[in-house]
């Protein structure tokens, strides 16, 4: 068997979701999902693979809106209240079941999970998640990366270089502020990438970032190791790509391990399934029937009725599966080094949120690999591409083709009939950014203006989140979305005109620095063009 | 208030409701508006096929073209190809009709691979340009994998180049103007199809059976009577693509566009939205 290398990345990120303006607020509940199902979890993996002292290496990148919102005060406070109440539902559960003991053990089951995030939460990491995160890296075996500041869609924000580069360079200084170091590779959001844009990223001192398979295929030279080595961009920046074997295991729908029969089904939910009566406390505003995170039932299969969860098949499904994603691994290095002239590398990125959420057994199933890639007799060897960069620093120089990992992998997603209308808006107030970082390039330090100035930089970097015009298409939440983005056009619009009034009025301008409060270091100046 | 050196002592933490108010008063007021009155025209890339535009007039413009049936508004599309950057781009162009009461269009592509930028303007009724605005330039990437230097000459997308400069060609000489340019969305589209067949080496009847609208026969196609629908077309080829399944590995150096597809409706954003 021949030696090759599987990079795993975890891309972590939420839209950033806080609104202080209101008691609570449903789309605060992505978030708190996300931390009981994913993130502590994920947290609880590594810590068990560092406590049996497994040699693994991932990679895992936080979006600074995510970042963010982990250190939010607010938001961890809020996040305790939500909990509770998942525990208080349970304790429910476990009477609404009692006549019922197959279904009484789940709810146990999960009163144990929720105690388990609580504590975990509470009193192992002392409710600061990402100093968890900090620490595995410390370790040896994570590396943290970041993305873009709110996960604009870059290609489309490209009118205008100041827009991408304060993306980017606030991405990073949102990083850099929380963790102490600035990080080697960079997440680009929905793997969009524009030639050109290894230029701003080299700026900003990183090393590496990813594409989706074609970006590397389509590049302007004909890769010689295909996706299965970097490519050089010509300004010594590295892209890798995603390996479409090892992501379509994962990720299809159909061929993929989350859509097994034995593991939890998603849609089988609780705030769905029983009487509105008795829900009604769980759910939006005593009547909007959501997902509580209690599910009963496995995925089953074809359309007969949905069988009860059994947890500990689900576990060893995923152990079978870790098994024979690693067994595919090898199979797929063996062929691939009969062509290189060094080991093979493959790249698996995935969205974080994938693991625990969607696919409940996923933080297991991740574990599993890792654990398997650690024994003696297994030549997949992990690794992260700063590891692999230091040890194959020549690399084929070829600037990658545009791409993204969406639908039709382009921008085609993230502008289309849905949601086209809002990137006139959005490059008009880049521009007008521009313009008034120019004017008042020498505001006093700590003044309302600069405040105001700094305020309208945030607003603007908010509107451009690729989440709202993705929800658009995806026909989700949509008002939701369209709110969002005009909401931020009118703050910064706000902003922009009471700036050139000088009429600021500072109770506005707190306000809005209470809402927003995301980036509490930017400095509106770089928003300067360089003509300026 | 003053916008600099304000000494007063900054508001405390505000009140959700207080927040409120502030916010819903901002959003009532400052709702989004282009408020610029100068023309402009941006274009932006949306894969190997499309690109978008969108436009601005200023308000005498916008005017003048409204009230006058005989001013037509005209985008002109300039490319020029990756491989052959000594073709003078100007010469390189198609015009595309628009819809005054529309500001957006989504625009179908000759060729891939290529820088392209536009202007925006109106053709009289004597055929004399009127140039509006400018775009910016954007580049387009290709649809497959990046052929050889030495394989310039037989790119298909330099033969479709060829056709279309041939076309403007004779128009120019049949006419006083360029801008009765040859360009026919349809006969294209005809070309864009046959460079998909010879890319991905597909058989004609995998579009003709999904679209059952189109044909790939240049004469037929180039009947105004066609039963032209980009959406299906496109809806088609992505079909006939993943159907083929072609796999990027390194003894396959060609790539299906459509193998993300699967990855996307699982995207991770889902989960919550």
């Amino acid at each position: 068997m021949a030696t090759g290398f599987l990079s795993i990345v975890l891309h972590a990120h939420l839209p950033y979701v806080r609104h202080p303006e209101h008691p609570d607020f449903f789309e605060e509940n992505w978030f708190f999902e996300a931390i009981t199902e994913c993130y502590i979890p994920l947290l609880n993996t590594l810590d068990r693979l560092h406590q049996d002292q497994i040699d693994y290496r991932l990679t895992l990148s936080l979006s600074p809106t995510l970042i963010s919102m982990l250190c939010d005060e607010l938001l961890l406070t809020r996040y305790l209240k939500h909990l509770h109440k998942l525990l208080e539902l349970a304790d429910k559960e476990i009477g609404r079941t009692r006549k019922n003991p197959h279904y009484q053990k789940l709810a146990r089951l999960y009163r144990r999970f929720f105690n388990n995030t609580l504590d975990s939460f509470q009193h192992r990491y002392n409710g600061d998640l990402l100093t968890a995160f900090k620490q595995h890296q410390q370790a040896g075996n994570l590396e943290l990366i970041t993305s873009a500041a709110t996960h604009g869609f870059l290609p489309l924000l490209s009118t205008s270089e100041s827009a991408v580069r304060n993306q980017i360079n606030v991405g990073i200084a949102t990083f850099e502020s929380k963790f102490g170091w600035n990080p080697t590779g960079f997440w680009l959001p929905e793997c969009a990438y524009y030639p050109g844009l290894e230029l701003l990223l080299a700026d900003a001192g990183i090393q590496y970032f990813f594409t989706d398979t074609h970006g590397v295929m389509h590049a302007t030279q004909q890769p010689d190791y295909g996706i299965h080595a970097p490519l050089d961009c010509g300004n010594g920046v590295a892209v890798f790509a995603r390996d479409p074997d090892s992501s379509r295991q994962v990720w299809s729908a159909q061929e993929g391990y989350p859509g097994d029969f034995d593991y939890r089904e998603y849609y089988s939910d609780i705030g769905f399934d029983l009487d509105l009566d008795y829900i009604a406390p769980y759910i939006l505003d005593d009547k909007t029937r959501i997902h509580t995170g209690i599910k009963y039932h496995r995925i089953t299969g074809g359309d007969a009725a949905k069988q009860i969860y059994q947890p500990r098949q689900a576990l060893q499904k995923a152990q079978l599966h870790a098994k024979d994603f690693i067994d595919k691994c090898q199979t797929q290095i063996d062929q691939l080094s009969e062509q290189m002239d060094r080991p093979p590398m493959i790249v698996a990125p995935y969205d974080a949120e994938l693991f625990g959420h969607w696919w409940f057994e996923g933080p297991h199933w991740l574990e599993q690999v890792l654990r398997l890639i650690n024994q003696k007799n297994n030549d997949v060897k992990s690794v992260i591409c700063s590891d692999y960069l230091a040890d194959y620093p020549h690399n084929q120089v070829a600037t990658p083709s545009a791409s993204s990992w969406g639908n039709q992998g382009y921008s085609s997603f993230w502008i289309n009939e849905t949601n086209d209308w809002i990137y006139p808006h959005l490059h008009q107030a880049a521009r007008k950014m521009e313009t008034l970082a120019s004017e008042f390039v020498n505001a006093t330090h700590h003044s309302l203006l600069e405040r105001a100035l700094n305020q309208a930089a945030r607003s603007l970097l908010l509107a451009q989140a690729s989440d709202w015009p993705f929800i658009m298409k995806s026909g989700t939440t949509i008002e939701y979305a369209r709110k969002r983005i005009t909401d931020q056009l009118a703050r910064f619009n706000y902003l922009h005109d009471t700036i050139h009034n000088n009429t600021i009025d500072e109770l506005s301008l707190t306000a809005l620095e209470q809402i927003d409060n995301i980036f509490p270091g930017i400095d509106f100046r770089n928003y300067c063009s360089p003509e300026n | 208030m003053k916008s600099t050196g304000s000494k007063q002592r900054p508001p405390g933490k505000l009140t959700s409701k207080q927040l409120l108010e502030i916010s819903q008063g901002i959003s009532r007021t400052f709702s989004h508006q282009i408020t610029s009155n100068i023309s402009e025209l941006m274009i932006l890339p949306v894969d190997p096929y499309h690109l978008y535009a969108y436009w601005h007039l200023d308000d005498q413009q916008s005017s003048d073209v409204n009230t006058d049936s005989n001013q037509k508004l005209l985008l002109k599309v300039y490319w020029q190809n990756d491989q052959d950057k000594k073709q003078d781009p100007s010469k390189l162009c198609f015009n595309v009709n628009l819809d005054s009461t529309h500001s957006q269009q989504k625009i179908r592509l000759p060729v891939d691979a290529s820088n392209y930028s536009a202007a925006i303007g109106t053709l009289d009724e004597n055929q004399c340009w009127n140039m509006l605005a400018r775009s910016n330039t954007i580049h387009i990437p290709a649809a497959s994998v990046q052929p050889k230097i030495q394989n310039i000459v037989a790119t298909p997308a330099n033969i479709v180049q060829t056709i279309i400069v041939e076309d403007n060609t004779k128009s120019t000489e049949s006419t006083e103007s360029t801008d009765k340019s040859a360009y026919d969305e349809i006969q294209v589209n005809a070309k864009i199809k046959q460079i998909l067949f010879k890319k991905y080496g597909l058989n004609n009847a995998d579009v003709l059976l999904a679209s059952g609208a189109i044909t790939t026969d240049t004469e037929t196609a180039i009947h105004p009577e066609n039963n032209y629908d980009e959406n299906l077309i496109d809806a088609s080829i992505l079909q006939a693509l993943h159907k083929n399944n072609l796999n990027p590995q390194l003894t396959h150096k060609t790539l299906n566009l459509n193998s993300h597809y699967a990855a996307s409706i699982f995207s991770g954003q889902n989960l919550y939205f």
